[in-house]
């Protein structure tokens, strides 16, 4: 099955920081004005499974609609899953009280792609960036100003800045607020949700060391969601790649860019503009779009776009399991 | 056939804001042959946008076009009568957007859309509209486009809406089509299918494409030439393999140094230091100079002091940068 609670990390990664097993999050979807009755749920995520050490960076990627986002949140419980299972250093996430809960979210963190959603208008992005102390409860209000600072100071920021609002810093200033307010309060992992795909390129480039350096000195581990491949090869020690709530692959990132175990991860790949203009590239043009999640293909997910698809494709739903050391997939040609 | 297309000289586009001046393009000069694209990139700001929409007459208060010319197929367009540029926009320069769903009308259907944009340049009839409209739908590979063509903007995903504006655009049969970022808000799967059917429009019809884009992989993909924007400057021009191979201006250099792909994985990018200039507070000299390691280590002076002619150390490839005046 599909929802195989295997992992999609190599077992020599060491032991699990966050381990997440049969992800599934399906929507409701209200339809018919007042007469409301419930069409098929939206199967956002559908049986996700994979493990981040400590210290590692999984790279999770795929097309918009494939779910990535919806497992970030649901790794934080942000949202709810509707099903599986998410441990924490060994907590189990779904299930911690509001004590425990607590404690939980200090040792995990998330930064959006939009850094001025996740911020008040009205407050200094100093008092932003320490109020995670107070809720917190670990520091007094003179405290958190001071560690806030020290936090801004980190990633970039200068005292005077700390006094800003929101609305006076640029964009790539504001991420690094992100990052700050994620960072104060000592995390073990940090959920980034496209955090650079706001940013122009030269900015870009300055936050992506931000976070690798804050990674080498912390140790931190990251679950890095993005749309830009490229980026996510460079960054992360693995990658998933996600098609319709699932996860269709797995593997170190270099051996998963360098040889594609599955269909789709190869058609996805294919798409990214060259390196150089004079690179000689196959490029493998997909069918159709991305269906809907409300009413996913029987069989493979991704069939009816498979340039490579047999007719059991479209019968039965291929198992997500290891095709070599370290990699893993769900595809029949592997067998 | 050897006078260029669009032929762009000394363009300045300012906006007279309470705050002050803001030189959105200041001194643009570039061509474009028929059949040909070229890419104009730069990042957020730089003025690519500004210059696109000052060549299809779009600059409305409190911007104008203080300086330059814009000569299209031999009409010169800055100064020229609503009724001139009416018979040139659309038919003849047609534009296309990041955010095709904002462009489109979302309580017309995509037929009636389509048929406007005919109703301007063709003497058709509705019915013969209605059966051009299928077949542009097809054009740009939109499959079922009897039933399309009945949709209503809403209707479709952003792929799909992005091949209804080419529709649009192609509409008029253009001799020039301006893409401002028009892959942007796509996936890449979706992106490199739109890119796809570009390159195949520029060389079945012939069309010259301005691509405007942040993404050097998106130049590299169709474009035969670029220029590199700065500050609302051309600081360089240059083919795509010189871009690639030789580029010369530090800027250039820094932004191709400065993708992933150019160094090791997991380890630190080269980074451009500081950001973009206030186009308020442009710096006196080249605008790229407090930014400009080469600079330094040179320790060159005139960079703060006056700003940079554009030299052609190489045939075909210009560069406006004291080092290599």
């Amino acid at each position: 099955m599909g929802s195989s609670p295997a992992s999609g990390t190599a077992a020599t990664a060491g032991p699990a920081l966050l381990e997440v097993t049969d992800l599934v999050k399906h929507y409701r979807i209200r339809s018919g004005g007042s007469m409301v009755r419930s069409g098929p749920p939206l199967r956002a995520v559908d049986g996700v499974s994979f493990r981040v050490a400590a210290g590692e960076t999984l790279g999770l990627v795929g097309e918009s609609g494939g779910g990535k986002t919806t497992v970030g949140l649901s790794v934080l419980r942000l949202i709810r899953p509707s099903g599986g299972s998410v441990t924490f250093e060994g907590r189990d996430v779904l299930a911690a009280g509001r004590t425990e809960m607590k404690a939980l979210r200090q040792r995990m963190q998330i930064v959006f792609q939009d850094p001025i959603g996740a911020l008040d208008p009205r407050k200094s992005v100093g008092d932003s960036v320490g109020e995670g102390l107070r809720i917190q409860g670990l520091a007094s209000r003179s405290e958190s100003r001071r560690r806030a600072v020290e936090a801004l100071d980190r990633v970039g920021l200068t005292a005077a800045q700390s006094r800003s609002l929101p609305h006076e810093l640029s964009g790539g200033q504001l991420q690094r607020v992100g990052i700050a307010r994620a960072l104060v309060l000592a995390p073990l992992l940090v959920v980034c949700d496209e955090p650079v795909s706001a940013l122009d390129v030269s900015i870009q480039a300055q936050i992506i060391n931000l976070l690798l350096d804050l990674q080498a000195e912390r140790g931190l581990a990251y679950l890095f969601i993005a749309h830009d491949l490229a980026l996510v090869r460079h960054i992360s020690d693995r990658v998933a790649v996600m098609y319709l709530g699932r996860i269709v692959e797995s593997a170190p990132a270099g051996e998963l860019f360098d040889s594609p175990a599955h269909p789709y991860t190869r058609a996805l790949l294919s798409a990214v503009p060259a390196d150089h203009p004079a690179a000689a590239r196959q490029r493998i043009v997909l069918r159709g779009e991305i269906p809907s999640a409300t009413a996913p293909p029987r069989g493979c997910p991704f069939a009816p776009r498979c340039p490579d698809a047999m007719a059991k494709c479209s019968q039965e739903t291929p198992a997500f399991k290891e095709v070599s050391p370290g990699r893993w997939a769900a595809c029949f040609l592997n067998d | 056939m050897n006078e260029p297309l669009l032929r762009v000289e000394g363009l300045r586009t300012h906006f007279f804001v309470d705050a002050g001046v803001v030189k959105a393009v200041d001194g643009v000069s570039f061509e474009i042959r028929r059949g040909e694209i070229v890419g104009l990139v730069g990042e957020s700001g730089c003025g690519k946008t500004v210059t696109s929409l000052s060549i299809a007459g779009l600059i409305e208060p409190p911007g104008r076009i203080v300086d330059g010319s814009v000569r299209f197929d031999g009409t010169e367009l800055v100064g020229a009568s609503e009724r001139v540029l009416n018979s040139v926009r659309g038919p003849r320069i047609a534009m296309i957007f990041q955010q095709p769903r904002a462009s489109l009308d979302p309580v017309m259907s995509v037929g009636r859309q389509i048929g406007q944009a005919l109703k301007s340049g063709t003497g058709l009839d509705r019915s013969a509209r209605r059966r051009r409209a299928v077949e542009l739908l097809d054009r740009v590979g939109i499959s079922d486009p009897h039933r399309r063509v009945r949709e209503y903007p809403h209707q479709l995903s952003g792929g799909m809406a992005q091949r209804v504006m080419i529709a649009i655009a192609l509409a008029g049969e253009p001799d020039l089509l301006i893409a401002d970022e028009p892959t942007t808000a796509l996936d890449v799967t979706v992106q490199a299918q739109i890119l796809e059917l570009l390159r195949e429009l520029q060389s079945a019809n012939g069309m010259a494409v301005i691509l405007i884009t942040h993404d050097l992989g998106v130049v590299a993909e169709i474009a035969d030439r670029a220029a590199v924007m700065y500050a609302g400057r051309i600081v360089e021009e240059c083919t795509i393999s010189e871009l690639y191979d030789a580029p010369l201006h530090p800027y250039t250099v820094g932004l191709m140094e400065s993708r992933p792909a150019a160094s090791q994985s997991k380890s630190r990018l080269t980074v451009i230091p500081g950001s973009v200039p206030v186009p308020l507070d442009l710096p006196v000299g080249c605008s790229f100079a407090p930014r400009c390691a080469p600079r330094v280590e040179g320790g060159l002076t005139v960079c703060t002091e006056q700003a940079p002619e554009s030299v052609s150390p190489r045939d075909g490839h210009r560069v406006r940068c004291w080092l290599h005046g």
